[in-house]
């Protein structure tokens, strides 16, 4: 999605110490997803200890990228400036092998989507600090 | 946390500005029109009132309002968090002022321009999301319809819903707004086939999914049950209210918990609420149920009890949900239809049920349950007689 600059910024995530190592291995091409060391749970959004066993160790542990569509949405009529020109455009969540989900762009038709779709993740790089998820849609039909 | 006041306290005066897009005046000039006309409604003087509390997205802060209105005697004040989720958390807490000896009166007050102000449903070139939200925004899910779509697309998988059941929600609330002269959309009827034809906002959303933009205000004033039976108005007494967040809980996306058709926090509040009330959903007459956007009104009903997961949308068939079915919700219009003070407008409504001053008025109502925003940490209340 390499496009004319737009009037306005794209929306970015602000990265803070809790989510930097997920937004690094993007901006590397990589998912990692945060495992804790102690008890294994599979631990995403990135939180800043276990909330499960309360270790305040933090491990991660590369996906596979590979999913399935769990839902979507079709955005028809843009709320964010950056998107008025690109609609309609679909935001996919997907439910990851390793159990978590997590949300991305999908380089498929907004009206191809379907439920239980295979997906695999890819990546958009936007600027030196941030890429951005965007699945392929590895889709049989 | 058990928040059980049961009857202790009572909410003894309602006061509202009108609800428009444009209300040509500050947040605090309306804040002051409601809080006036609540005092008055109670029949308690500016100087009695002790105690001062809003929520967390309220432009108006207690020190603002205590300079607008010469309040000398504030010796209470809080501010509960969490926006949508707040407005029956307000009441749990103005009531435990109340309770606890801290407050003789506590005026609760909401007011916004969100038509012409500061819009919830759309955004300035924010540049930079922070934590879960920079997750999900840059994929173009910036706004709450754009969230939720994600949720009601789930209820049409798991449960084969169609727009053609979720559009008794929105007709409902409109038939209950065309008789109430308050409600934004008073003279607008809203038909099936309208809901049917309008335009995909966020698929599977459209605009009568979601609720209004609203400038105006509410308040209303907590007080015990024993200065409520002195005083002019008929009290709604505060049967019980609840808290809860569940676990996890992320900001009205919960894309990351086990379900996206239930809710924890609602199902938590839920649990604390019935067991605090000694009631379960069979007892209430009378419902006001968050209406952000329609399709959650169903996961709602589930979460409560009113109906097992997944059959909200036979619940809600053939009328049930309007005035003479079997368990009317949003009388007003709610804020799909009367309008949107971030669910602070419903608690009013659940007052005027129990004193039998609805425009859509339930015969003979005991119990009267208000809730607050699904999809946030939440809150509800049951309302007695």
């Amino acid at each position: 999605m390499s496009r004319q600059t737009s009037p306005v910024p794209r929306p970015l995530p602000q990265v803070d110490p809790d989510h930097a190592h997920w937004w690094e291995a993007l901006r590397r091409h990589e998912l990692l997803v945060q495992e804790c060391p102690q008890c294994k749970a599979c631990i995403f959004p990135p939180q800043p200890a276990c909330p499960y066993c309360r270790s305040l160790e933090r491990g991660w542990r590369r996906s596979s990228g590979r999913g399935k569509v769990y839902s979507w949405v079709v955005v028809h009529r843009a709320s964010h400036p950056w998107f008025a020109d690109r609609i309609p455009y679909a935001a996919v969540l997907v439910e990851m092998e390793e159990g978590f989900r997590v949300v991305g762009s999908i380089d498929c038709p907004p009206e191809r989507v379907q439920e239980g779709m295979p997906v695999e993740a890819g990546f958009e790089d936007v600027d030196e600090q941030i890429s951005l998820l965007r699945f392929h849609a590895n889709n049989p039909v | 946390m058990s928040q059980n006041p049961r009857r202790k306290t009572a909410i003894v005066g309602i006061g509202a500005t009108e609800f428009s897009n444009d209300s040509g005046r500050s947040e605090r000039r309306l804040a002051v029109e409601a809080v006036l006309a609540a005092l008055e409604d109670a029949g308690i003087a500016p100087d009695e009132v002790d105690g001062l509390i809003s929520s967390d997205c309220d432009a108006t802060n207690q020190l603002e309002l205590v300079n607008a209105m010469g309040l000398r005697n504030v010796a209470c004040y809080a501010t509960i968090p969490h926006g949508g989720g707040s407005p029956c958390g307000v009441t749990a807490h103005a009531a435990m002022m109340v309770a606890s000896g801290a407050c003789r009166h506590v005026v609760a007050y909401r007011s916004l321009n969100e038509r012409s102000g500061q819009r919830y449903g759309s955004v300035d070139a924010q540049p930079r999301f922070p934590g879960v939200f920079g997750l999900h925004a840059p994929y173009g899910l910036v706004v709450p319809g754009e969230w939720t779509a994600m949720h009601a697309r789930r209820r049409m998988i798991e449960f084969g819903e169609t727009r053609e059941q979720w559009a008794e929600v929105p007709v409902a609330f409109r038939v209950h707004a065309n008789r109430n002269p308050r409600a934004m959309q008073y003279r607008k009827p809203l038909t099936r086939q309208d809901y049917l034809d309008a335009p995909m906002l966020a698929e599977p959303l459209c605009r009568f999914d979601y609720c209004l933009e609203t400038d105006g205000a509410v308040a209303y004033v907590v007080s015990s049950a024993e200065r409520a039976r002195s005083l002019a108005s008929v009290p709604a007494y505060v049967h019980a209210t609840a808290q809860a967040t569940g676990f996890p809980v992320w900001y009205q996306t919960n894309y990351y918990r086990e379900s996206l058709t239930t809710g924890d926090e609602a199902v938590a509040t839920a649990a604390n609420l019935w067991k605090a009330s000694g009631l379960g959903p069979r007892d209430i007459d009378v419902a006001q149920i968050y209406d952000h956007f329609a399709p959650l009104v169903l996961t709602s009903l589930e979460d409560y009890g009113f109906c097992r997961k997944g059959e909200a949308a036979a619940f809600v068939a053939g009328g049930r949900i309007a005035l003479g079915g079997e368990l009317p919700l949003n009388t007003a219009g709610g804020l799909l239809s009367e309008g949107y003070i971030h669910g602070w407008n419903l608690i009013l409504e659940g007052v005027r049920q129990i004193r039998g001053t609805s425009t859509a008025q339930v015969e003979d109502v005991e119990f009267s349950l208000v809730t607050s925003g699904w999809g946030a940490p939440t809150s509800a209340l049951v309302l007695a007689r």
